[in-house]
């Protein structure tokens, strides 16, 4: 193995290296990478994910689920530490595909494999092959309902961290995502740092309220509700021999299925078309408030890259440590400066485009919520929600009278 | 073909788009996945011991013995206030006794890492730099450090001096000094 | 029912686990946060102990026991840590285990379901509703965090390509230049001077003091410190000083010692990176009869008139150099010579000494050095000697014009030459001792066997060229040849350059004892010795008869003959 060189810092040392008698150099303890777990991690994930949708769509069997959530829990939460993890993956694509470096087959397969499973069977990733889900998903006690509406405006969170931590990987920002993620102290095992308390927070939080990191913060979840939309296999809800019992409402705390709403008044009727169509007028008002927005928000996100901090602390004249160790560096401080104007431009450009969408993801939302639903009689289940936890089969009485049957 | 096929046929297609980035020229120095410190860009802030996400930071002092000068009075293992060759506290350098010192043929002296002890504070580092041959430097130890997506000692660093390695070079070297003739 | 009992049992198990890893969680995360501060602070205190002089045993004794207990608590908190936290996912395991224990077994306990089913309509217009609420919060949230993270100015002032940061002084008036400098008439005035480090490019001619029986003629203090020697020209002495932050010129009377002005330099674009032994105003100020020239480790050169006038400042480019900036500038005629051999670049600059513009600069390939130009005069024309790590060059002095380079020198280059009749004299350790002929670059001869000094310059004297070292000794070689004819070791070693005055060689020591020696041919003879009893490492200045002497602990002293 030949050991990466790098600059020596002044020209000559200033000791020469001693010529000995009978002493031998020992070897320095560097131990080699063993393997590239990355593609290791792709394999199992493929295995996980083919388990998990033959376990929701052939055996539909809640029991099943549990044990692929622990599974899932120990082997990507606990044995893999989570790190690197598809919901974070785009981060690095992004950044990637930005900096027009090499992306690694096994981040992108590790990106990809999910979104191209939940194009054909739905949001299985989520299920229990995702350890931030898994977790979630073992640790909830007593349901808190959260009211539609108000579910539906916190799943818009999602979406806008998703375009703000595309923006910051894009601009070397970071990945926010990676940063922040709330159950890595838990895979870990290591609480030394302040965030363990986002953990705790969300952990206490998820023991009552059903996968808070996966309905309103994952921004991977936003890809996985665009592609598990238009998924071959999805839950349905059968006309035929659904009863209203609304037992499976109750039974999903993700909001995943929803009531029938009936035939509907002329009133009801009237008041919904004049609802849309005010929704549509008002779209491209949305859009330039979103690049408003996204603009305004620009000099605060790029206020986090370090670039522009140091010539923030240089024009303020602080002295700060980073200050010190950019002042031995040979960038002059035209060459940081011009480095930091360029990324502001670029973060501005980015943050009012990336404003647009959220304007755009915003409308949608709104309007597809306008819409009437298109069962009037029996209940559906929408499949972007769907996180495929198999609790609706545990709670439908026709289920378990089918189970009994084949037993 | 429904709608829906030919919907879903075209965002396959999107998710596989990245992949034509495989078909880019790889670059030389590659970029790598794993994080390690640039030695010649490290200021010895200190921060290497604190913002490791683990309780016991996965960088550590490392020493290139083939750059050492095997000096009596080490810089790295001895603060410059007080000169007595012995191991009394006030005299190190190192707040962990983490440096074993053990001599070889006269005058030279070997110095050792015991890696259990070393908690990565870079203080031998900075000694070892003012006044000797730079032979110490911290490094990110392979075994120890989980990889996470986003270091957070990297995020500290003041210096900006870590980067991503590939998995063939996972250590970064400070080249032995040439010998003066 | 069995199978509630066994539910209630699970159901007990759960909330027994649940308290259990909340009260531990809460108490590790306690403890962890407590045991922090003292962590650090313990280190701190450790550190800043071991700063100070250990000789005395109970300090020593001190600093060991601290240090003994602040390992100790330091590994055993984190094994305490470790192994809290290793019970805390074991428990944490076990809750999981129980909740899926309970949710596999168990159907989930559905209640009756609420309310009488959807009302899409009325959640329709609640999401509105909570739309624009998201909309009013998003809102405020950006206005908050606009202003606690954005500064005043939105955005790094654009400014044009030449701002460094520094502050300019806008009223400064550009000074021009409206006369001419001789130089040989310079250089000759300078002779009866003390303007530049280690007197005047020609040999002096100041007189000695009548005696070496001093007294304390005056004493004042220097705001701030500084290893640059103090320079004299009529009845005014000069010393630079700088704290990192404030570099400045103070100017004294030199027959009362009184203060006359203190100048500041404008702020220094950024503080340099020092090892205590340099400072940060390491560098001798030149004075010439109108002006008086300071150089800041910073890169700062700053031009005042006699009454501390600013005339001009210049900002070279950042110094970064091992140990600091130490390089005096040269004064030569109209030509303020900067070597500025840097880590990274090794430039030599030749300023304007009227309006401060860089006349020329020559970049060369050479290393970090702290040596200082030597000026001298070949057949009637102005040439610049520069020795730095690896190369001994030869420039023009109005054109900037390398004349010849000899590849000899290595180490770290400290010492400066001496220049008499057409030849350089030079010595270093590490690098190089021996002499150069300044017409061409050859070298005439060179002495590898004699332990050379490493911060004192050496010092010519009639056939004799001597050597000052850092451990005391001196040692004499031969100006024509280079053989060693003879050495003598004294107490204490020598950072100070000697000079040559009046016939004899004055030198002061580390410890503060000012020599006055007259070389023989065979042995050193030591005429005169005053012990000042404080540090010097600066080279004195005569004036009239009297000595002045920068102290380390920065002070201006004044010595005169007791009569």
């Amino acid at each position: 193995m030949i050991p990466r060189l790098s600059l020596l810092f002044a020209a000559q040392a200033r000791f020469p290296a001693p010529e000995f008698e009978s002493y031998t150099l020992p070897k320095m303890s560097l131990e080699e990478l063993a393997s590239d777990s990355v593609l290791w991690r792709v394999l199992l994930l493929a295995v996980f994910l083919a388990a998990g949708t033959w376990s929701f769509y052939k055996l539909r069997s809640r029991k099943a689920l549990l044990a692929y959530s622990l599974a899932g829990l120990a082997v990507f939460g606990f044995i893999f530490a989570s790190c690197p993890c598809p919901v974070g993956m785009f981060q690095n694509i992004a950044e990637g595909i930005a900096n027009g470096s090499y992306i690694q087959p096994g981040v992108l397969l590790l990106f990809a494999l999910p979104l191209a499973v939940a194009l054909f069977a739905g949001r299985v990733f989520c299920g229990g092959a995702c350890p931030l889900g898994a977790i979630q998903e073992l640790l909830h006690w007593k349901s808190v309902f959260v009211p539609r509406p108000l579910d539906r405006i916190l799943r818009l969170i999602p979406a806008l961290l998703l375009l703000i931590f595309t923006v910051c990987a894009i601009f070397g920002i970071g990945f926010p995502l990676c940063y922040l993620e709330p159950y890595l102290p838990v895979f870990l095992l290591d609480f030394a740092t302040p965030f363990a308390i986002l953990s705790a927070v969300f952990l206490l939080v998820g023991l009552f309220v059903s996968r808070p990191f996966c309905r309103y913060v994952c921004p991977y979840g936003v890809l996985l509700r665009f592609f598990s939309y238009f998924s071959l296999l999805k839950p349905r809800i059968t006309s035929q021999e659904c009863v209203n019992c609304r037992l499976c409402e109750q039974g999903c705390p993700n909001g995943a299925i929803l009531p029938p709403e009936g035939a509907g008044s002329t009133s009801e009727h009237r008041s919904g078309f004049r609802r849309i169509s005010m929704l549509t007028a008002l779209i491209p008002f949305a859009l330039f408030a979103g690049g408003l927005f996204g603009y305004f928000c620009a000099p605060v996100l790029s206020s986090f890259h370090r670039d522009v901090r140091l010539v923030r602390e240089l024009d303020a004249g602080i002295r700060s440590e980073a200050v010190e160790a950019f002042e031995s560096t040979t960038t002059t401080r035209e060459e940081l400066r011009t480095r930091a104007v360029k990324l502001q431009n670029g973060i501005l450009l980015a943050s009012t485009a990336a404003g647009v969408l959220f304007g755009a993801v915003v409308m949608a939302e709104l309007i597809a919520e306008a819409r009437r639903r298109k069962e009037e009689e029996i209940y559906t289940i929408d499949p972007s929600l769907c996180f495929c936890c198999g609790r609706c089969y545990a709670a439908c009485p026709l289920e378990r009278k089918e189970k009994h049957h084949e037993k | 073909m429904t709608r829906r096929d030919l919907l879903r046929l075209g965002f396959l297609a999107v998710i596989t788009a990245p992949f034509a980035a495989l078909f880019r020229k790889r670059e030389e120095t590659g970029t790598g996945y794993f994080w390690q410190i640039d030695p010649d860009k490290c200021v010895q802030c200190g921060k290497c011991e604190t913002e490791c996400i683990l309780a016991q930071s996965a960088v550590k002092c490392v020493h290139q013995y083939a750059s050492c000068g095997y000096c009596l009075f080490c810089s790295g293992y001895y603060q410059d206030k007080r000169i007595e060759f012995n191991t009394a506290g006030e005299n190190m350098r190192c707040p962990t006794d983490a440096i074993i010192r053990t001599y070889v043929e006269d005058p030279y002296f070997e110095y050792k890492i015991d890696e259990g002890k070393c908690i990565g504070c870079g203080k031998c580092v900075k000694g070892c730099l003012a006044f000797g041959n730079g032979s110490l430097f911290l490094q990110v130890r392979r075994d120890l450090c989980r990889n996470c997506n986003e270091c957070r000692i990297a995020k500290a660093c003041p210096a900006d001096a870590f980067v991503r390695v590939p998995a063939d070079h996972p250590y970064i070297y400070r080249k032995p000094p040439e010998v003066k003739s | 029912m069995r199978n509630d009992e066994i539910r209630r049992t699970l159901r007990f198990l759960q909330w027994t686990a649940l308290t259990f890893i909340l009260t531990l969680g809460l108490l590790l995360a306690y403890d962890m946060y407590r045991s922090r501060a003292p962590i650090k602070q313990a280190q701190d205190e450790l550190a800043a102990l071991k700063q100070q002089d250990l000789a005395d045993a109970k300090l020593s004794q001190t600093v060991r026991d601290l240090d003994y207990l602040y390992r100790s608590a330091y590994f055993q908190t984190k094994d305490k840590q470790r192994r809290g936290v290793l019970l805390l996912g074991i428990a944490f395991f076990v809750l999981c285990g129980l909740f899926g224990a309970e949710m596999f077994w168990f159907a989930p306990k559905l209640k009756v379901p609420r309310g009488t089913g959807a009302a899409p309509e009325k959640e329709r217009r609640q999401l509105l509703v909570f739309a624009s609420c998201g909309i009013v919060v998003l809102v405020v949230a950006l206005a908050v965090l606009r202003v606690t993270l954005v500064p005043a100015e939105k955005k790094p002032a654009r400014v044009a390509a030449g701002d460094t940061g520094k502050q300019t002084q806008p009223d400064e008036v550009k000074p021009v230049q409206t006369e001419t400098i001789d130089l040989a008439a310079a250089l000759e005035a300078e002779r009866t001077q003390w303007p530049q480090f280690r007197g005047s490019t020609l040999p002096n001619v100041n007189a000695l003091p009548a005696n070496w029986d001093f007294q304390e003629k005056w004493n004042s203090p220097v705001e701030l410190p500084g290893n640059g020697s103090p320079v004299v020209w009529d009845d005014l002495v000069f010393v630079s000083g700088s704290d990192g932050k404030t570099g400045a010129v103070s100017c004294y009377d030199a027959t009362t010692g009184a203060l006359k002005w203190k100048t500041e330099a404008p702020p220094a674009a950024h503080t340099p990176e020092i090892t205590e032994d340099t400072g940060y105003a390491a560098s001798t100020p030149c004075v010439d009869a109108k002006r008086v020239y300071a150089v800041f480790a910073s890169g700062d050169v700053l031009c005042l008139d006699h009454d501390g006038t600013t005339l001009w400042h210049k900002q070279l480019p950042d110094p970064v150099i091992m140990y600091g900036y130490a390089s005096s500038p040269l004064l030569m005629g109209d030509k303020l010579i900067v070597q500025y051999d840097l880590d990274e670049k090794q430039t030599i600059f030749a300023l304007n000494v009227f309006t401060g513009e860089i006349a020329w600069q020559t970049e060369r390939d050479a290393s970090a050095s702290w040596s200082s130009p030597k000026g001298l005069v070949v057949d009637g024309k102005g040439m610049v000697f520069t020795a730095g790590n690896r190369l001994a060059e030869l420039f023009d002095l109005e054109t900037g014009k390398q004349l010849w380079s000899q590849e000899c020198m290595g180490g770290e280059v400290a010492a400066s030459a001496s220049a008499r009749d057409g030849k350089i004299f030079f010595s270093n350790s590490g690098a190089f001792t021996g002499a150069f002929n300044a017409s061409d670059g050859t070298i005439i001869f060179r002495n590898d066997d004699s332990p050379a000094p490493d911060v004192a310059s050496a010092v010519l004297f009639g056939d004799l060229y001597l050597l000052f070292g850092s451990g005391g000794t001196i040692i004499a070689i031969d100006a024509a040849d280079g053989h060693e004819l003879y050495e003598e070791d004294l107490d204490n070693g020598f950072y100070s350059s000697p000079v040559t005055v009046g016939g004899k060689i004055v030198a002061v020591d580390m410890d503060g004892v000012l020599y006055e020696f007259e070389p023989g041919s065979e042995k050193l003879e030591t005429v005169g010795k005053y012990e000042l009893g404080k540090s010097v490492v600066c080279v004195p200045a005569f004036h009239k008869g009297n000595v002045i002497l920068r102290t380390k602990d920065s002070a201006l002293i004044c010595l005169e003959a007791k009569q």
